[in-house]
């Protein structure tokens, strides 16, 4: 059967605008409840662990997860799943050492864990630029992906996409802040599990509901190799660099560690990680079914035909085992995905600009509510505009490793300093800077000096730095640089660190 | 003393006893969780041969293992959950 995507598609087009209706109708119902800045960053902290758990999973779940992971799988075999199950190894490191002292130590950023600590205003500076580097690292990845998709998905132009995505994003997070965004994550969320549930329901149902027999099918379509490592990632340290990026990168991105926030109390945002961890583990597992199915039943020739990257072999299967409806509601489903995940990152990125920065250190924290409100949302503008510029400018690069970059610079930028903010009594200012700083310039620096920009992009016959995820040597560097600075130059902090211990451990009377 | 006083050092000792209770436990979980993901990592960098091996039509162990880090990963978050809750209601805490 011949595939239809890519040619305007009336079923898919009804249901990506009614996904649109419905995210604006939230926006503007969560507009009229948020009246404060609490509501805006933090969802009036009102959200349950349930609802807290299917956002988290919503936001951490991207299109990339969905399509990318499946393609990958689909055209490479094992090596796809390398990236869900570091992605999912992170969560341990989120529940055991972070989410809880968030919730009790922060108000709306990570940054504010980190300042709590170490209270010279120039901390809070770094850590901000840190945050925002990652946000919109990952924030392009997802912009290249929603004007790629769109393009595929709905035979829409990519410039059209990226303008449609971000003024959408923008209505929600302008009108309805943390409300609308959470919203928006929890609808994403039920509908991609569901989605992509029944998908994987659809493709077993053809092999017995047996995972193995379609495993089986896939490897007699090409070869046993696909069941084996090693068909996308050959050198063995870059593997390793990848796995350890992913795992900790997962634990220093901002816009899931500002969720836990929106939660009521410490107990509600550890249930709410159990609950997020269990939703995207399932959907993960659900990743070899989609990825495999699509390899033995749609075919890697006619996947590549349509897309080199293999982004659409899960909607390609969608309409092979589901006919074309439901392909339709496949692709809105990935739209509704990333729709939420730029939302989330975008209020993170505003988070940042106007909490962190704007309130925190050029107001020195005496900005009224009205004018935090106002800075907030002038701060989610520019990041709106901002994401519609980056998915322009870097249309056409590889989505699946630029999600891996973001995750190394969120692993050497923020989680460090983060982990030794809370748990390492002799960490000081100057160690902070100097890990956060070299997390995020080495990070830069690397990537530029790696395979893929020296010679994939620039041609170059060989590159001077050997791996192409740098998190194996810039998360080390970055604890080093803590560690080493903080020892040679103490700065007794000690009552802060006794503070933030007795916060983290003694609940509030 | 005066009772604020004894106040203070009773929250400080208790802040004290869970930070020492919540790194052994972190240290186990923590433990665990690194050192299945890093065997499957390690294994995936330089045994992809080993992993490759059929257990049964379709089924490879280099899929099992998957399988099994990404159960085991939201088993431990639900042994923190069952731990912290158990630990915070036994000290009166909310």
């Amino acid at each position: 059967m011949a595939t239809t995507i890519g040619e305007p598609n009336a079923i898919a087009i009804s249901f990506f605008l009614a996904f649109i209706g419905l995210a604006l109708a939230i926006a503007i119902w969560a507009a009229r409840k948020t009246r404060s800045t609490e509501h805006f960053y933090a969802a009036g902290r009102a959200v349950t662990a349930r609802q807290n758990g299917l956002a988290l999973a919503g936001d951490f779940m991207s299109a990339a997860a969905f399509l990318g992971n499946s393609g990958l799988i689909a055209l490479y075999g094992y090596d796809g799943y390398i990236y869900c199950v570091g992605g999912i190894a992170g969560w341990p490191i989120v529940m055991v050492l972070i989410a809880e002292a968030l919730r009790k130590i922060g108000r709306y950023t990570f940054v504010d864990v980190v300042a709590f600590r170490l209270p010279h205003p120039s901390v809070r500076i770094t850590a901000a630029l840190g945050s925002l580097m990652v946000i919109l690292f990952y924030l392009t990845v997802q912009m290249v992906g929603a004007g790629n998709l769109i393009r595929y998905l709905f035979g829409l132009p990519y410039e059209f996409a990226i303008f449609v995505v971000g003024l959408i994003l923008l209505a929600a997070v302008l009108l309805g802040g943390m409300i609308a965004t959470t919203w928006v994550q929890i609808v994403k969320a039920v509908l991609l599990l569901s989605g992509a549930s029944v998908l994987g329901v659809l493709a077993l149902a053809r092999f017995g509901f047996s995972p193995a027999t379609l495993f089986d099918a896939a490897a007699a379509r090409s070869s046993t190799a696909v069941l084996a490592p090693g068909g996308l990632l050959s050198d063995p340290i870059d593997a390793i660099s990848l796995g350890l990026g992913l795992m900790l990168g997962t634990a220093g991105l901002p816009h899931v560690l500002m969720r836990f926030y929106t939660v009521p109390d410490a107990k509600t945002a550890r249930t709410s990680v159990a609950y997020a961890t269990g939703l995207i583990g399932f959907f993960y597992l659900l990743t070899f079914v989609l990825g495999y199915g699509a390899s033995a039943i749609v075919g890697r020739e006619q996947i590549v035909a349509v897309d080199p990257g293999g982004n659409m072999a899960a909607p390609m299967l969608a309409e092979l085992v589901g006919g074309r409806a439901f392909m339709g509601f496949i692709a809105a489903v990935a739209f509704s995905t990333i729709l939420a995940v730029v939302a989330g990152l975008t209020l993170a990125g505003a988070a940042t600009l106007s909490h962190d920065l704007w309130v925190n250190v050029i107001r020195k924290g005496r900005a009224v509510e009205h004018e935090q409100l106002i800075v907030g949302r002038i701060a989610a503008v520019s990041i709106s505009l901002l994401a519609i510029l980056l998915g322009i400018v870097f249309k056409g690069q590889n989505i699946s490793y630029m999600v891996g970059l973001a995750f190394a610079a969120a692993a050497s930028a923020n989680f460090p300093t983060l982990v030794l903010a809370i748990y390492w009594d002799k960490l000081t200012t100057a160690g902070a800077h100097a890990s956060m700083l070299v997390g995020t310039v080495g990070t830069l620096i690397l990537i530029v000096l790696s395979p893929a920009i020296q010679i994939d992009i620039l041609k170059h016959a060989t590159a001077p730095f050997p791996l192409r995820n740098p998190a194996l040597v810039t998360v080390p560097l970055a604890f080093l640089a803590a560690v080493a600075v903080s020892l040679l130059w103490p700065d007794s902090q000690e009552d802060r660190f006794a503070d933030l211990q007795q916060r983290l451990h003694v609940a509030a009377e | 003393m005066s009772s604020s006083d004894d106040r203070t050092r009773d929250r400080a000792s208790a802040a004290q006893s869970r930070a020492r209770a919540h790194w052994r436990v972190a240290v186990t979980i923590l433990g665990v969780n690194s050192a299945l993901y890093l065997t499957l990592i390690v294994l995936i960098a330089y045994a992809k041969p080993f992993l490759g091996r059929l257990i049964a039509p379709g089924l490879s162990l280099a899929i099992l293992f998957g399988a099994i880090v990404t159960v085991c990963a939201w088993l431990l978050t639900l042994v923190y959950v069952r731990w912290a809750n158990a630990f915070d209601n036994a000290q009166g805490r909310t």
